[in-house]
């Protein structure tokens, strides 16, 4: 009876041929993830190295020889959590800026869920003046560099009086253009009827935001709050600019450059700790990610 | 799903790693991690309390032997001074009786009258001879002059040997040979003179042979010179029975020949006393007692006028040093100048005494200003090798945190106190670490005492 049941796939497996062309693909495309995956491997890796063996292989930074292979460390002499040690007991500074990256994405974030999806519904879905002009001005915003407006924000920010504090870095993300874009694409795309039949069971406009728009846009929700998760851990220029004065309240992301020059010997273990929260989201969010893309009409 | 799950709980493991992390962060390095107490390197002289043994010392004192004790041997009675007393001169020390006094007593007197008895036989058994003559006298004065001229003539070949010079046997040479040297020409004119005065006589008693005047017969000048032998000795016990009578006076009540300290009786009550030994020793009376400490090992210059206190029952004296100096034993020792607050607070120079040994602080002070460092903070890692560690604050560290390590840094010690050591480095301002919790090695991270 087994053997019944087996034969039929088998005799499938046998008819599944694989074409070269796909072959070549399959190992292309796999040693494209070897390769894009080997520095987060190594990061891992090195990073249960002791301090010696990583301080003695750094000082090849900037020393290399260009006639010799460079030499690829494998396995540690004495595999050591020293590094981890050092990182989350000896020196509290790291953990201290982590928790202001933790504090800056979840404000950030927070704010965000507040106000994108809302400006996206409004652009999306209602008939105002200069709606189009509101929108134009969002896609220009979304294309032109921090550069570009890192000026008028510092002279906006120091009228409001917020500059050379947290609020400096939070608030103006709060109002990111490209999730505003990418939300009210995919909320473009939602039928009519669904809203409308919200609003024959006397549903408002604010209660068909929250019962109706925002559950179907969950997939491009899930997305926006994965991208926006990155941008936040990893941002860079905006502490650097608007907390230039106020080292203790930046984010790791801008002290990790620091980390690599001071700290060699633990700069893996830090590396490692801070792809982490990043790793996470992004396992979590995954599949909203795709879906979000595919459904947003930016496929 | 799966991977949504996964994601989730690998978050919140993270965020509860963080969180325990930062909440237990600063309590696993103060456990982990050695505390120091940090101080801080001084200028200065170093100063040192030392506890001292002292003992009471007098610098000059006298050792008394009873001479008479030796020909007659006395039993002490009774012991009256104790070593510290002061006594004026003419105190009586002890008392004591001659061990052997009747016995010899007795001796003497028997020898006395048996030789008186032979006097008075021979007296009886040459009545008719004269008792005196003075051929006899010139005889006496023969053997006197000879006597003389010996000695002489012995001073004057001692005298010229000191000054390699052998005098000649022609004793008419020995005034050429000695001219220019005054010392030795007075030495050698007496010898001379004594000679001549010798053969005068000499010649004079066999002249007197040919005096019919002045000569006797020779049984009167046998009788005359037996006699005069026979009273010779009778003199000689008679003063023996003087000075034996003189010794029990003497020996009987012992007295102090001067004034001063009584530093030691070397007899006691009952006590046989021969006169081989000192009997007592006593201070002079100028001389005041004092303190004398033995510094042979003390490797330290201590100066004259530094502080010493004296601690009693009754509180304290302060009081100087008077000097430190080498004896003639080899040894060094210093000397405090003992005063009477002192010898009050301590119940008198014969406690002191009895006491054996007084306990002083010296406040030492060294003559140089070099750098001071505590004691604890400075180690030795043998052969005369000593380190400290010193502080080295890491500021600009992994992410600007500023942590402290110690740095081993060598040290040359002058010299060590009880609390303070004097190195010769340059360390004034230099933070160090000292009274450590735990172990320390070269390069480790410390923390600082929080008190």
């Amino acid at each position: 009876m087994t053997q019944q049941t087996l034969r039929p796939a088998r005799a499938m497996k046998r008819h599944r041929r694989i074409r070269p062309g796909q072959a070549v693909a399959v190992v292309f495309l796999t040693l494209m993830a070897v390769l894009i995956l080997l520095p987060i491997v190594f990061t891992f890796l090195y990073s249960f190295f002791p301090k010696s063996e990583m301080e003695a292989y750094l000082k090849l930074r900037g020393n290399y020889d260009a006639t010799k292979w460079m030499d690829v460390l494998i396995s540690p002499k004495v595999a050591s959590v020293r590094q981890y040690y050092k990182i989350l007991i000896e020196e509290p500074q790291y953990l201290k800026l982590f928790v202001n990256s933790v504090v800056y994405t979840a404000a950030i974030l927070l704010g965000q869920a507040a106000v994108v999806p809302l400006m996206a519904y409004a652009l999306s879905r209602f008939q105002f003046k200069g709606r189009d002009a509101l929108f134009f001005v969002i896609l220009m915003l979304m294309v032109l560099p921090f550069q570009v407006t890192m000026v008028p924000s510092v002279i906006s920010l120091r009228f409001m009086g917020i500059m050379e504090t947290p609020w400096a870095v939070i608030l103006p993300m709060w109002f990111s253009p490209f999730y505003i874009f990418l939300i009210r694409q995919f909320m473009m795309g939602l039928p009519n009827e669904l809203l409308e039949a919200g609003m024959m069971d006397g549903a408002g406009p604010l209660r068909c935001y929250l019962h109706v728009v925002i559950p179907v846009c969950r997939p491009i929700l899930g997305a926006a709050v994965a991208l926006s998760f990155a941008d936040c851990w990893n941002m860079v220029e905006q502490p650097l600019v608007y907390l230039a004065n106020r080292a203790g309240d930046q984010p790791l992301s801008v002290m990790f450059n620091q980390i690599s020059i001071d700290g060699a010997d633990v700069a893996f273990a830090g590396a490692a700790l801070y792809i982490l929260p990043a790793l996470f989201v992004y396992f979590y969010f995954q599949e909203d990610i795709l879906l979000g893309v595919t459904l947003s009409e930016l496929k | 799903m799966k991977l949504k799950k996964f994601a989730l709980r690998g978050l919140i493991a993270l965020a509860v790693i963080v969180a325990l992390c930062m909440f237990f962060a600063n309590t696993v390095l103060t456990i982990t991690t050695p505390k120091v107490q940090i101080v801080q390197a001084s200028r200065g002289r170093l100063e040192q309390k030392m506890k001292l043994d002292t003992q009471v010392y007098f610098p000059n004192t006298t050792d008394y032997t009873l001479a008479d004790a030796t020909k007659s041997a006395i039993t002490v009675d009774k012991v009256y001074v104790k070593p510290g007393h002061h006594v004026d001169k003419g105190e009586t020390l002890f008392t004591a009786v001659l061990t052997d006094y009747d016995k010899d007593w007795k001796d003497l007197q028997g020898k006395y009258a048996e030789k008186a008895k032979a006097l008075m036989d021979k007296d009886v058994e040459n009545r008719r001879f004269a008792r005196n003559s003075t051929q006899n006298d010139m005889y006496d004065a023969v053997l006197d002059v000879q006597w003389k001229a010996v000695v002489a003539e012995q001073n004057a070949h001692t005298l010229a040997y000191q000054q390699n010079i052998t005098l000649d046997a022609d004793s008419s040479k020995w005034e050429a040979q000695a001219a220019g040297k005054a010392d030795l020409l007075k030495a050698v004119k007496a010898a001379t003179d004594a000679e001549a005065a010798y053969q005068k006589a000499y010649d004079d008693f066999f002249a007197s042979f040919d005096n019919t005047k002045i000569r006797v017969r020779n049984a009167t000048f046998k009788f005359i010179n037996e006699r005069r032998a026979i009273i010779k000795e009778m003199n000689g016990f008679s003063d023996d029975l003087t000075a034996l009578a003189e010794r029990k006076i003497s020996l009987s009540t012992v007295t102090a020949p001067q004034a001063g300290y009584v530093v030691a009786v070397n007899v006691k009550s009952g006590d046989s006393y021969d006169g081989k030994k000192a009997a007592f020793t006593l201070s002079g009376d100028e001389d005041a007692p004092v303190l004398r400490a033995d510094v042979t090992s003390l490797n330290k210059a201590v100066a004259d006028g530094a502080k010493v206190e004296v601690a009693g029952d009754y509180g304290s004296e302060k009081t100087t040093v008077e000097k430190t100096e080498l004896d003639t034993d080899g040894k060094k020792y210093l000397y405090v100048t003992l005063t009477s607050d002192i010898i009050t607070l301590k119940g008198g120079i014969t406690r002191m005494l009895a006491d054996g040994t007084v306990n002083v602080t010296l406040s030492y002070r060294a003559k140089d200003s070099t750098t001071l460092l505590p004691a604890s903070a400075v180690r030795n890692e043998g052969e005369g090798k000593d380190y400290v560690y010193m502080i080295q604050r890491n500021g600009s560290g992994f992410l600007g945190s500023s942590s402290m390590t110690v740095v081993k840094t060598s040290v040359d010690v002058i010299e060590r106190g009880d609390t303070m050591v004097s190195v010769r480095q340059q360390l004034d301002y230099q933070e160090i670490a000292d009274r450590e919790d735990r172990a320390l090695k070269d390069g480790c991270t410390v923390m600082e005492y929080v008190e």
